[in-house]
């Protein structure tokens, strides 16, 4: 057994050791000698506090109802869905063992795990699923994700631990939607959702116990010692919430959090230095996001599809990732994740090229006639505004670059920079604009109805560029329908294709997410899914623990 | 007095009710705030939207939310955020107590040390020492408060590791409740008390400074010069509470912002206050926060100017309401 005393001098930033640490050292002390402790734990250490920061505070610990990022991680720990996204982002059981899909598919039946246990010792049924999706689907409890679940015609109990889903036709992306976290019946039934205290103060099945939220300061949570797959070796998890990026990194570098998100300026130039890399592993891996210029179709400049090849052609990707990233990025083609096998490795990329950019415009009858360095056709310059939201550097950067080269070609683009509520309500909402920088973020599914589709184009849909392709709606509705993987990765690569040759949008880069991990910590195993995905795998060697 | 009071007191409602048309008024000017919530997420439907502004009747015209949320403010009921459904008023009830222990403490130290400097560099007008603190006072009015506090942080923080970088409690108290002591909590106010003081410093102490030159040109400080009496006497006793008048004034115009709180030095210093709490609703169209906020500063404000009447006619003898 290799458990010891926790070693206040093996850590160089001792800023808290003399506060902090010498009365823990005596009841580490105790805990330690005790010879019961270690066998707890069977093959790894545990013990210690993963102390991480964010930005901004909770909202809402109802998972369901959630839509900002500090709740979805909090949530993540402490609740479990029915299924959810292994580490190469392949749909598992969480805690369904298996489930079956009836062959027109639209039954699917789940079997639940057996010794799934809530953090107050009720066993997890199929009652409570049952329950979290009436909760979901009752439009007064205003979850926000509502419309992923419309199709649902009825959730049935089978026994105890089976339920049955059916949906009015089959939906594929089913399987992932209803991983939804499942909340538990017995403390929630009669509850009015929206006011419950349940929503600040929750009871899982997860990996994690919530144990106190002080607003604006820190939620522990603490590890769940009968956790079903096995007891987590970190036992507190610690979100500080610090609201300024610089102040994090002085927290970080300080010993004050374990973890943070670096910006590509900290990535860069702050820490790959020999001194921050003695105590902090750097992770950088592909987020699942994309950055792109979007055209507005309707507008008669963009209606010519040369003329948008042209522009997707005179855009240096790899400068916008070198300027605007700090090269943190990966060019992107197209509207899927990299990682997946629905990204198709065949789709016209753009890569630089103005002198092709150049003759496309000139097939398409742009030519600078007057001499003033600036193309035109039938007596009409060509110009238009291109906008973007304020607060976002990487983007107020990348039109600065984006218009500079298209000056080389003669086009003129005016740079608008618009503070983001009116952004949305007066420009994309009322698609009042003409070229526009923005960003996806794409869920765990390929669907992308709401997108691409051209239902989405009508008002207040997020296909505001109105870009409508006959084939691509059809492949799209196709790959909603089947749960037949093969089919699925044909439908969407055959949709990455047919977009990437109408360039409706000029796909930009996927940015990296980025990271720095106290190197006390071990196990951590990056994939495709990130690096959380493991996170009861972490561990910390005895001689290296701090709380 | 009293009927003056009762009237001054009554003057506030009207004014109430104003502020906070208008802020509803600007609230809606721009921005919805289901898209601000939601924002171009393409999971959340345009249906969940919808159901959002039902659910606070954002889609009613503006004079009935303004006549709703009147109703509701007869009963102190604030109403709910839109960012998290939880009551205004406890939002700001959370947040207050950390405010108010920021300013109060701040207020103090400024007043503490801005007064001495004032009454030192009047009586000594126009010598080095006036100059040189002159100069130290601008330089310190000009410094930006965020950079101000990041070297504080880097210096006292990083470099000596006198103090702790950020945060009014720590984590582990929850675990070590003997931390949570009033000497930690201390400790932790030393660098956002030092932040907030050095830019008001230098307006209270000018102050001071003005108003003393002023007294020190009476004649009754000639009279009590030419009675022989000592000077400190003199200074102390018959100029400074002349002096000091002023200065109440001034102290009642830094009530709102004791209750405001400073967005800046709240995000640098992670502290929970009234500064963050306003300028997040404010970024998320929390109407109701944000007209909670309002109203509580606003009423905390006039609050501040009536007290300020009052304390004058407390003082000076010669200010009378009644007539």
């Amino acid at each position: 057994m290799r458990q010891s005393q926790p070693n206040p001098h093996s850590n160089n930033f001792s800023l808290f050791a003399g506060r902090l640490l010498r009365p823990l050292f005596i009841i580490a002390a105790f805990v330690f000698l005790c010879p019961l402790y270690p066998a707890l734990c069977a093959e790894r250490p545990c013990g210690d506090a993963y102390v991480t920061a964010s930005i901004g505070d909770a909202v809402n610990l109802i998972p369901f109802l959630a839509s900002d990022s500090t709740s979805g991680s909090i949530t993540g720990l402490v609740f479990n869905g029915l299924t959810k996204a292994d580490k190469d982002l392949d749909i598992v059981g969480d805690i369904a063992e298996k489930w079956d899909i009836s062959e027109d598919g639209t039954e699917i039946t789940f079997y639940l795990k057996k010794d799934v246990r809530w953090h107050d010792g009720a066993p997890l049924t199929a009652g409570d699923v049952k329950f979290t999706f009436e909760a979901i689907l009752d439009p007064k409890n205003g979850c926000p994700y509502i419309a992923n679940y419309k199709d649902i015609e009825s959730v049935e109990v089978i026994d105890d631990f089976a339920v049955r889903f059916k949906y009015s036709q089959p939906y594929a992306p089913a399987l992932s939607k209803l991983g939804v976290a499942i909340v538990p019946e017995h403390l929630l039934r009669g509850e009015d959702l929206r006011i419950s205290k349940f929503k600040r103060d929750p009871v899982g099945c997860g990996p994690y116990i919530f144990r106190k939220w002080n607003t604006e300061q820190y939620i522990i949570l603490e590890s769940n010692k009968d956790y079903f797959e096995h007891r987590p070796y970190i036992d507190k998890h610690i979100t500080r919430i610090i609201p300024d990026q610089a102040v994090q990194f002085l927290e970080l570098i300080t010993g004050g959090i374990d973890e943070m998100t670096l910006t590509p300026y900290q990535y860069f130039y702050r820490t790959d230095t020999e001194k921050f890399k003695a105590h902090y592993n750097r992770y950088k891996y592909l987020s699942r996001a994309y950055t792109y210029i979007g055209y507005n179709l309707t507008d008669p400049l963009f209606r010519d599809k040369r003329v948008r090849k042209a522009l997707s052609y005179a855009v240096d990707k790899n400068e916008i990732i070198n300027g605007a990233l700090m090269g943190l990025g990966e060019p992107c083609t197209g509207p899927f994740f990299k990682k997946t096998p629905y990204y198709s490795a065949g789709a016209e990329g753009y890569a630089y090229d103005p002198e092709r950019a150049r003759l496309l415009l000139f097939q398409a009858g742009w030519r600078d006639t007057d001499g003033d360095g600036v193309l035109d056709k039938d007596g009409r310059a060509f110009k238009f505004k291109l906008i973007t939201n304020q607060g976002n550097k990487d983007r107020e950067d990348i039109v600065t670059i984006i218009q500079r080269k298209w000056k080389e070609l003669g086009i003129e683009a005016d740079i608008q920079i618009i503070a983001w509520p009116s952004f949305i309500k007066e420009f994309i909402d009322k698609k009042n604009f003409q070229a526009v920088v923005l960003g996806w973020t794409m869920a765990l599914d390929p669907d992308c109805y709401v997108v691409w589709h051209s239902e989405s184009s009508k008002k207040g849909g997020l296909n505001f560029v109105s870009y409508k392709n006959e084939e691509v709606d059809k492949l799209i509705e196709e790959g909603r329908r089947t749960f037949d993987n093969k089919k699925r990765v044909e439908a969407y690569n055959r949709i990455h294709e047919v977009i990437a040759e109408d360039a409706p949008y000029t796909f930009l880069y996927f940015p990296y997410a980025r990271t720095a991990v106290s190197k006390r910590f071990r196990g951590i195993e990056p994939a495709a899914a990130g690096i959380g995905y493991n996170f009861i795998d972490w561990y910390v060697d005895p001689g290296d623990m701090r709380y | 007095m009293l009927s003056y009071i009762i009237r001054r007191f009554l003057l506030i409602i009207p004014m109430l009710i104003g502020i906070s048309l208008i802020t509803l008024a600007i609230m809606h000017l721009s921005g919805d705030p289901a898209s601000i919530k939601y924002g171009l997420n393409p999971e959340i439907a345009e249906s969940a939207r919808q159901q959002f502004r039902e659910h606070y009747n954002l889609d009613k015209p503006i004079l009935t939310q303004f006549l709703m949320w009147l109703r509701r403010i007869v009963f102190l009921d604030f109403g709910n955020s839109l960012i998290d459904d939880r009551p205004v008023i406890e939002k700001i009830g959370e947040r207050l107590p950390a405010t108010l222990l920021l300013g109060g403490i701040s207020i103090l130290v400024i007043y503490i040390i801005a007064i001495p400097i004032g009454i030192s560099s009047a009586v000594k007008a126009n010598t080095p020492y006036d100059r040189i603190m002159t100069v130290a006072l601008f330089i310190g009015y000009s410094t930006p408060t965020f950079w101000f506090a990041l070297l504080l942080i880097m210096f006292f923080g990083i470099h000596l590791g006198w103090f702790p970088i950020s945060g009014m409690r720590p984590w582990y108290v929850e675990y070590y409740p003997f931390f949570a002591s009033f000497k930690d909590l201390a400790w932790r106010l030393v660098l956002p008390v030092a932040a907030t003081s050095l830019v008001s410093l230098a307006g209270i102490s000018r102050y001071m400074r003005s108003s003393m030159l002023e007294v020190l040109r009476q004649d009754y400080i000639r009279t009590a010069r030419a009675k022989g009496l000592k000077e400190s006497r003199v200074l102390y006793k018959h100029a400074l509470k002349n002096a000091l008048l002023p200065i109440i004034t001034i102290a009642s115009m830094i009530l709102p912002s004791l209750i405001g709180g400073s967005f800046i030095i709240e995000t640098i210093f992670g502290w929970p206050g009234m500064g963050r709490l306003g300028f997040e609703a404010i970024m998320n169209y929390d109407l109701y926060t944000v007209m909670g906020v309002g109203v509580i500063s606003a009423f905390l404000t006039l609050l501040g100017l009536v007290l300020a009447d009052i304390m004058y006619a407390i003082v000076d003898p010669r200010i009378r309401y009644d007539a």
